[in-house]
This record gives C-alpha cells, structure tokens and sequence, in this order.
C-alpha cells in the first residue's frame, strides 16, 4: 500500500470535495481516499500494483481539477 | 512535471476564457434583441449556454458515473431545461453565473488557503551532509536520522538534532515565534526550519523530514483546518436532507402544476451555497492568521470555544513568572553585599539547585568553587572558600549548625518571606553574615495581559499555582491580580478542581499553562491554552491552542480572534440561511427565476466568502503595552 498527498488549490464547493472522495474511493486500486474542502488536501492510499499517482491525478483531472503536490 | 508550470496556466487561461466567450456571446445576444433579430439572439444565447456549460456538463456526467449526483447535474438540467422551454436567456445566464461564480470563488479559496504559504515556504529545501567524509548537498527530507548536517551563516537548519561541533547564533522564529537569537553550543537542541545568523554548526539528525518539529506543526494546521466544528456538522447534516427535498419539490411543482420554470429554479437554488461554505471558510482564515502569528489552533471547535470563554485561569510558575528564580536583594549584616554575594556563589558553584544556580549567576563569572563542598537536599551546602567556612540555606541548615541568629536579622528574614520571597542565609566562619531574597521574576507583559483580559470583560482572571500563598500574593499584587483570585498550595489535581468549580458556576474557562505540571488542567479546561514551550509534545498534545512564542500577549491575540470567529461565523450563517428562505420564498411566489436565481445564489456564496477573509487580516485594534 502507498500513501499520496495532493493539494487541490481552487477546489470550489465542498460539494465537490466529498464528491472527489467518493469518486477516488470507488476507483478500483483505491483503499481509501479523503478530500478535506478546507484546505484542498487529497489523501489516497491505493494499490501500487494496480494504480500510479498519475492515474490518481487523471481521476482528480476529469473533474475539472489540476491537483499539485506541492502545498 | 516541467510542463507543470504552463500546464496549470493553460487551466487557468480555459477557466477564464470559457467566462469571457460566453459573457461575449450573451452580450451580442442581446443586441441582436434590441434590434429585432429574435434569430440571432436565440443563436447566441444558445452557444452561450454551450460554452459555459460544457464543463459543467461533462463534471455532472463523470460524477454521475461513479454515482454521485452533483450541483452540476441539477444545473446542466436546468439548463437544458431552460432550452427546451424556450427561455434561451434563461439558460445563457444559469451557466455563465455559475461558471463565473465557480471562477471567483476558486480564486477566493485559493488566496485563503494560501494563508499558510509563509509558513510552508519557511520549510528547509537543501541540506549539506557529511557522507563517507566527503560534504554533499542533498534535499532536506533525504537526510537519515544519524547523519551529520553541516550548516553554515545564513542557512536554515535542515533536520531537528542536537549539536555536535560549532557555535552559533540561531533564529528560530519558524518554532518559537521568538525572532531574537539564541546561541547554541555542542549538546545543545535545534530545530528544523531554524536560521544560523552567525556562527557554524555540525548537527546530528535526530528527526527528520516529516519526524521534525516543524513538519508536524504544519500537519497539525492543516488538520485542524479540515477538523470539522459544531456549526459545520450542522449545516452539512442540513445540506444533505435540504438538497433532495428541494429536488423532491421541484418534481411536485412540475407534475401538479406543469409550471417547468419554477421548476426548474427549484433546481437551481437546490444547493445552498453559502450556507455550506459559511463555517468552513471561516475556520481556515482564522486558524491561518493565527498560525501565522505564532498561535497553533488544534481546530474548528477549538476556536469556537475560545471565542466563548468567560473565566480563565493561569499558572505561576513559567506562566506569569518565568519559573526562574532571581536574586533581587543581598543584605550583608557583616562586611559587604557584594562579597557575601561572591561567597556564597562560591558555595553553590557545585550544587545543581535551582536557587544555587540563582546565586551563581547573580555572581556573575569567574567565581572559584569552595573545598570540601557537602550538601544535604532540602537544607542547603557548605564548603571551605580559602579559610572561611561558608554555609548557605534555610533555616533548619543554620539550626542543624548551631548558628545563632540576632534578631535584627531574624526580622529581616521574616519581613523577606512575607513579602513573597526566598530567603537564603549565608554564614560565615559560624556567624550570620547575610540573606539573599530571591524571587521568581514576573513575565514581561503579564501586568498588561492582565488589563487586556479585563478590558475583554473576561469575567474571571484566577492565578493557580503551587507555590506558598505569600509568594502567590506578590505576584498577583504586581500584576494587578485581585489577592481573592488567588489559589495558592495546590497540587496539580487541585488545578482541575479549581478549573472544575468555575466550571460549575457557569463559566467557559479557558485554563493557561506551561504544560510542565498543570497538564491535568489544561486538559481539564473548556480551552487550554499552552505558553511558551513550542512545540513540545505535551503542548501539542494537551492543549487546544498552543502559544509558539515566548510573548503572553498572544493570549488575549487567541481570545480575541477566538470572539471574531464566532461572530463571523454567526453572521456568515445568518446571511445564508436569509438568502436560502428568501430564493425559496422567491421562486415559489414567482417572482424568482433562473437567472436571479443563480444570480443571487452565486452572489451569496461570494459575499460569505469575503467576509469569511476578512479574518486573513484581522489583527487587533487598541491594543496596550
């Protein structure tokens, strides 16, 4: 299992945080995955074997969001 | 990853455009309507529409995919809606606001959330490692707990460690708050994050990366922003019942009266904006700002009760005082002040008490250790400083060597105790020579916080310490406490009862501690507050707001955005839950259709925002010294 933090920085309605979350939770090689509207964090463990943090940022893309590493 | 930096441009430049095409497009819609070209009007009303709202469709169709139904859903319906109805302005205007609402909004969260981005870019990037003798530059985090960082003028201290080699003059104002240098020698602590002004270390790695203090103190933020408090559980409880009920309505409005606008407006509204955004928003301005004053919020909830907080209690020791014992006066009844000063140094040079230690510095440098040291704990120390015999201690030490004790001095003596200090007699060759009075010195700023927390009608100021009641009493008096507030002789479980019956009376109580032995009490406290031991465990551990700095007036600082919160908050809900009644009220009496719909849900959503930023920049006003 690995663990990935990104920021979501102009990530807009908290609507859409649990919505990501749930989305990224149900990707398969997800073990679980939270995103916090405060402060735009993504947190996913996933799957190594199955899934890269590029698919995982992918995901985040499809939703209209280009998430950083960085803080 | 190189591309990332015009990649995120191209987002940016996408989100815009897609606002100024469509805003273009709306706007030659209209003039076509004037001139009479109801063709071209509906024509660019319609591309409009499509250009806002393309992303808007596609986010609601890939949250549909994985089962979620979004805002963008009801929007995009409402939209096609629209269409389908022929109110093609309706439709151009639901999507643009909304994109151009999305848009304001993500820059306004974006600057919010930036509020941390001083703090985060004081992080350590490069370390210099010594590896097989050869010095190499590495990034900080790839250093390894037990190798040797070498750190030079200027640089940031990359690894929490202790110090091997060098001397130095250290900022560490990332961790204390403290911006005034403190010199460190082998043996010595530092933390990651921290400035060498002047010097040069050779630290070994003790903690590393995400281990370092500065690390978890950054995690520790973020947690405490996304940690949910009481108002937002509410309102996302609300949120969620709110939603499918307007959605439910909107269905009944359409099958009983076919009237597919109201409809449809239903839709739109069914998201309460701002209602949603009012308390978390809020929480991350506030918990910023005062993290960027030194001040650690544990979060939301945290915040909301110091807002609230009606009584406080402090510790003595190490809170009001610096919980370090000084020499205030030398009174020599046999030769001079400043030689029974350097005697009885002399005599406590070896001992490793915390009133020796007084005495000795006191002295100042250069003083010889006697011959012969002895010392008996609880009573005092004796030795031969050349030929005379020196004893230095209480009274059962000058009792236990038949010392006799005239009564101008035993006066003295007792006049000393009872005016709050410590009384250490020193004896010559068999003869009271002398009384050193020692105190532990007031905190700087502890008499104006005082004033402060009364001026904030903060009801009730109690001073809790373990210390003797006259020593308490003195205290108190120069820092304007009232001598009934005052609970001296108390153990530490005594502190959580003192903190537990102002409790029952009523109050909020925000305790104020060190964290040394008055843990208990913070813990017990509505509010604890940890002073002046950044960092450490214990505060980060115990306390709900923990003071970085060393300066007390961040105390009345956390109380007073504490209170600015909590009305922010209030008013943020107040506001949004107006507007919700007042949208309902509106598309359900008809006077309220998509576009004033949409046009007032994103205004609000905007207007919370803003006032939730106001908090970035709060800082207090009429503040004393």
């Amino acid at each position: 299992m690995e663990k990935l933090t990104l920021y979501i920085k102009d990530l807009a309605c908290p609507d859409c945080a649990g919505k990501i979350g749930e989305a990224l939770s149900r990707h398969p090689g997800v073990i679980s995955a939270q995103v916090a509207y405060a402060t735009g964090r993504v947190k996913v463990e996933y799957d190594p074997s199955a899934l890269t943090p590029a698919d995982i940022k992918l995901v985040i893309n499809s939703f209209g969001y280009n998430p950083q590493e960085k803080r | 990853m190189k591309h990332s930096g015009w990649l995120k441009v191209l987002w940016e430049m996408e989100k815009i455009l897609v606002v100024l095409v469509s805003g273009s497009f709306i706007a030659l819609g209209w003039l076509f309507h004037y001139s009479g070209r109801f063709q071209l009007f509906q024509f660019f009303m319609v591309t409009a529409a499509l250009v806002a709202g393309y992303r808007i469709a596609q986010a609601a169709w890939r949250l549909l995919r994985y089962r979620v139904l979004g805002i963008q859903a009801l929007v995009t319906i409402a939209a096609v809606g629209a269409i389908f109805i022929g109110e093609f302005w309706e439709a151009a205007a639901v999507t643009f606001l909304f994109a151009l609402g999305g848009y304001l909004e993500a820059r306004a969260l974006e600057r919010t959330r930036q509020a941390l981005q001083s703090l985060v870019e004081l992080a350590p990037r490069r370390a210099r490692v010594r590896r097989d003798g050869e010095e190499v530059e590495v990034a900080a985090d790839a250093v390894k707990a037990g190798e040797v960082v070498l750190v030079r003028p200027g640089e940031k201290i990359p690894v929490d460690g202790k110090v091997l080699v060098g001397q130095a003059s250290v900022n560490q104002a990332p961790i204390t708050g403290e911006s005034v240098p403190v010199g460190k020698e082998p043996g010595g602590q530092v933390f990651g994050g921290t400035v060498v002004e002047l010097g040069y270390l050779e630290v070994v790695a003790l903690r590393v990366g995400d281990d370092t203090t500065f690390a978890r103190i950054l995690e520790l933020v973020e947690e405490a922003q996304e940690a949910k408090a009481p108002t937002q559980l509410f309102i996302e409880q609300f949120a969620r019942y709110y939603t499918p009920a307007v959605i439910t309505l909107a269905a009944l409005v359409f099958i009983t009266t076919r009237q597919a606008e109201t409809a449809l407006t239903l839709l739109v509204i069914g998201c309460p904006g701002a209602l949603v955004v009012a308390a978390p928003v809020s929480m991350v301005a506030a918990i910023g700002n005062a993290a960027r004053r030194g001040i650690l919020v544990k979060g939301g909830a945290s915040l909301e009760r110091t807002g609230k907080i009606t009584a406080i209690a402090l510790d003595k020791t190490g809170t009001i005082t610096r919980g370090l014992p000084e020499v205030i006066k030398v009174k020599a009844f046999i030769g001079n002040e400043q030689e029974l000063l350097q005697l009885a140094a002399r005599a406590e040079l070896p001992s490793e008490h915390h009133l020796g230690r007084a005495i000795v510095r006191a002295a100042g440098e250069g003083v010889a250790p006697v011959n012969n040291f002895t010392v008996v704990p609880g009573q005092g120390v004796k030795g031969l400083a050349g030929e005379q015999e020196v004893l230095v201690g209480n009274l059962k030490w000058m009792r236990a060597h038949h010392i006799r004790l005239p009564a101008e001095l035993e006066n003295y003596r007792v006049a000393e105790e009872e005016a709050g200090y410590t009384a250490v007699l020193v004896a010559i060759n068999g003869q009271a020579a002398g009384i050193i009075s020692l105190a532990d010195q007031v905190r700087e700023g502890a008499a104006a916080l005082i004033r402060r927390l009364r001026a904030m009608g903060v009801k009730r100021i109690v001073m809790l310490t373990g210390d003797n009641r006259p020593a308490a009493q003195a205290v108190a008096w120069r820092v304007g406490l009232l001598p009934e507030e005052v609970r001296a002789e108390l153990l530490p479980e005594e502190k959580v009862q003192a903190v537990r019956e102002l409790q029952s009376t009523g109050h909020v109580v925000a305790m104020v501690g060190d964290g040394i032995n008055d843990a208990p009490a913070l813990a017990a406290a509505d509010v604890g507050i940890a002073v002046g031991r950044g960092g450490t465990d214990v505060a980060l551990e115990t306390a709900d707001l923990v003071l970085m700095g060393q300066s007390l007036n961040q105390v009345a600082y956390g109380i007073a955005l504490g209170r600015h919160t909590v009305s922010n908050i209030r008013w943020n809900v107040a506001f949004a839950v107006a507007v919700v009644l007042a949208l309902l009220a509106g598309v359900l009496w008809g006077k309220i259709f998509l576009a004033s719909g949409m046009l007032v849900h994103e205004a609000s959503v905007l207007l919370v925002l803003l006032n939730a930023m106001r908090l970035l920049l709060f800082r207090e006003k009429g503040k004393d010294n």
